[in-house]
């Protein structure tokens, strides 16, 4: 062999090892505090303003419903559709450079007359007055029909009005309550949830007759809904409240009495405030199943979305 | 209008190149009866270098080790060296992942044909340009403790321009030094870059049994 043909052999291995060689980045983690004994979370939206560079909001809570959110880039893996993509950084979701547009969809039907109007209105106000000054809010009143009695503001006299000036009476149209929040959500960018409550079981909806075709309408909008059933729901009432929010990766409340409702959706609200982001690069195109994988010391969990069009 | 000037500017190119080959026929004696046939040539090349990220890796180093290697073709008349060649390029980027991430890591693989212009390939030291089209196979691996093993290979199209000089060390071999600037196509129509510094060998095992040096 020659001396040229050497050369060009040793080039052509050289060029060979730099093929073999597979590079794993060193991982960062953070470990869990030893007074967090469970951990449970789910993936609230997916941000795909800056595609191929999107946003995974992830609400995780420890056994007392307190949000968690000290992690580090080691901590997440995310797969779409079943095949890794590359995750480039975790966050908590700063309130000021995200903020919230959040629909409160309130039950007004014949069931929650007198008392409990009176405290579904003091938990509402006080949700309005928690709000951040960029958060913006809408208000939905429901009741046989669906009222959206005070549209996207951040002027919250103009909310706590559309809160308490609302009358009640008739049947739950709690679907199209959600379904409305859910279209007027779906125009407005950055973070954005569903917060609806109710007292009783969905009878009276024309445009959701059902339950998946509501959880379907909210998925293909991206969005979460969170729910609360107030005071003691039937078998029906309650599957529907726990599967809308399973389903589009919400989380359920239980307000068992109607003065907790004002803890429940201060609870929700600190959820919200206290997100967690991780950011990845797609590299999929369409609707997609994505699952953000969590290695948190002793904690393995996953949260799913299904996202884009 | 950049479409007219890009069209200008390779008309230009074109114009010089066939002047430059007339001049360099003159010089080295080549007559029109040479044109009769064509000769075709063919080679192999390795090349390594180093391969800088710049649009759409935040996550990884930016610039890191490539290799590669290449296979010629060319027509030329017996007593010429051809102008045009296509090449068949596989590359390899291995796409380092920055420390953070746990159990990641990615490499992507390039199989691209290039249209390759080289205006004077007479020359002992001659410069070459040309686009080039393919497949840009990206590898995403993942090993931890809540995902188990995965990867998967994305497949996008992309193009590169390429740009260097040839080197002539013997009748057969020449050094190639090049810079290669790539562009690929990713979901939501975004267009990852990178460009790879190189230095490598053509080897042309099989071409004409003339050699004008002769």
């Amino acid at each position: 062999m020659g001396l040229k043909s050497k050369f060009l052999l040793l080039l052509l291995v050289a060029a060979g090892l730099t093929v073999a060689c597979e590079k794993k980045s060193n991982p960062i983690l953070d470990d869990p505090d030893s007074a967090i004994v469970a951990l449970s979370g789910v993936c609230t939206q997916v941000d795909i303003t800056n595609m191929p560079k999107n946003r995974a909001f992830l609400s995780i809570a420890d056994q007392n419903d307190v949000p968690v959110y000290k992690f580090s880039v080691g901590n997440f893996n995310v797969m779409e559709d079943d095949k890794p993509v590359v995750v480039t950084g975790v966050s908590k979701v700063d309130n000021n450079a995200d903020p919230l547009s959040v629909v409160l969809v309130l039950d007004r039907s014949g069931s929650m007359g007198g008392s409990p109007t009176d405290e579904l209105n003091i938990a509402a106000s006080n949700f309005v007055d928690q709000l951040g000054p960029a958060d913006e809010a809408e208000i939905i009143n429901f009741d046989t029909e669906v009222h959206v009695s005070q549209g996207f503001t951040r002027d919250h006299t103009a909310l706590k009005n559309a809160i308490n000036n609302a009358s009640g009476g008739g049947s739950t149209a709690l679907f199209d309550g959600i379904g409305t929040a859910a279209n007027d959500l779906s125009d407005r960018n950055g973070r954005k949830f569903i917060l609806a409550m109710t007292d009783g079981v969905e009878n009276a909806s024309q445009s959701y007759t059902s339950r998946n075709s509501l959880i379907d309408f909210v998925n293909s909008k991206g969005l979460a809904a969170f729910t609360v059933g107030l005071g003691f729901l039937s078998p029906e009432s309650e599957a529907d409240l726990q599967n809308i929010a399973s389903d589009t990766g919400g989380r359920y409340f239980t307000a068992p009495n109607i003065t907790d409702l004002n803890t429940v959706f201060q609870k929700a609200l600190k959820q919200f405030n206290n997100e967690v982001e991780v950011n990845f690069r797609t590299l999929s195109d369409g609707k997609r199943h994505m699952k953000v994988y969590m290695n948190y010391g002793r904690f393995t969990d996953s949260f799913e979305k299904v996202y884009g069009n | 209008m950049k479409k007219t000037t890009a069209l200008f500017l390779f008309l230009l190119v074109l114009a010089a190149g066939s002047l430059a080959r007339a001049e360099e026929d003159q010089r080295f004696g080549i007559s029109d009866e040479d044109t009769s046939k064509k000769i075709l040539w063919l080679g192999v090349g390795g090349y390594g270098g180093m391969n800088f990220l710049s649009k759409g890796y935040d996550q990884h180093k930016k610039s890191d080790y490539m290799g590669g290697g290449e296979i010629d073709l060319g027509l030329a008349e017996p007593r010429r060296t051809p102008q045009f060649r296509l090449r068949l390029n596989f590359d390899y980027l291995p796409l380092a992942i920055e420390d953070g991430p746990y159990g990641l890591s990615e490499s992507m693989k390039a199989l691209t044909v290039g249209f390759y212009y080289n205006p004077r390939p007479e020359q002992d030291l001659s410069f070459f340009v040309g686009p080039g089209v393919g497949y840009y196979f990206d590898t995403v691996a993942v090993n931890s403790p809540a995902t188990g093993i995965k990867s998967n290979t994305y497949n996008f199209l992309g193009v590169n321009f390429f740009g260097g000089a040839r080197w002539r060390l013997s009748d057969a071999l020449w050094l190639v030094p090049e810079l290669r600037f790539h562009l690929v196509r990713e979901p939501g129509n975004f267009w990852a870059t990178n460009y790879d510094l190189q230095i490598g060998l053509n080897y042309i095992f099989y071409k004409s049994e003339y050699k004008k040096w002769d």
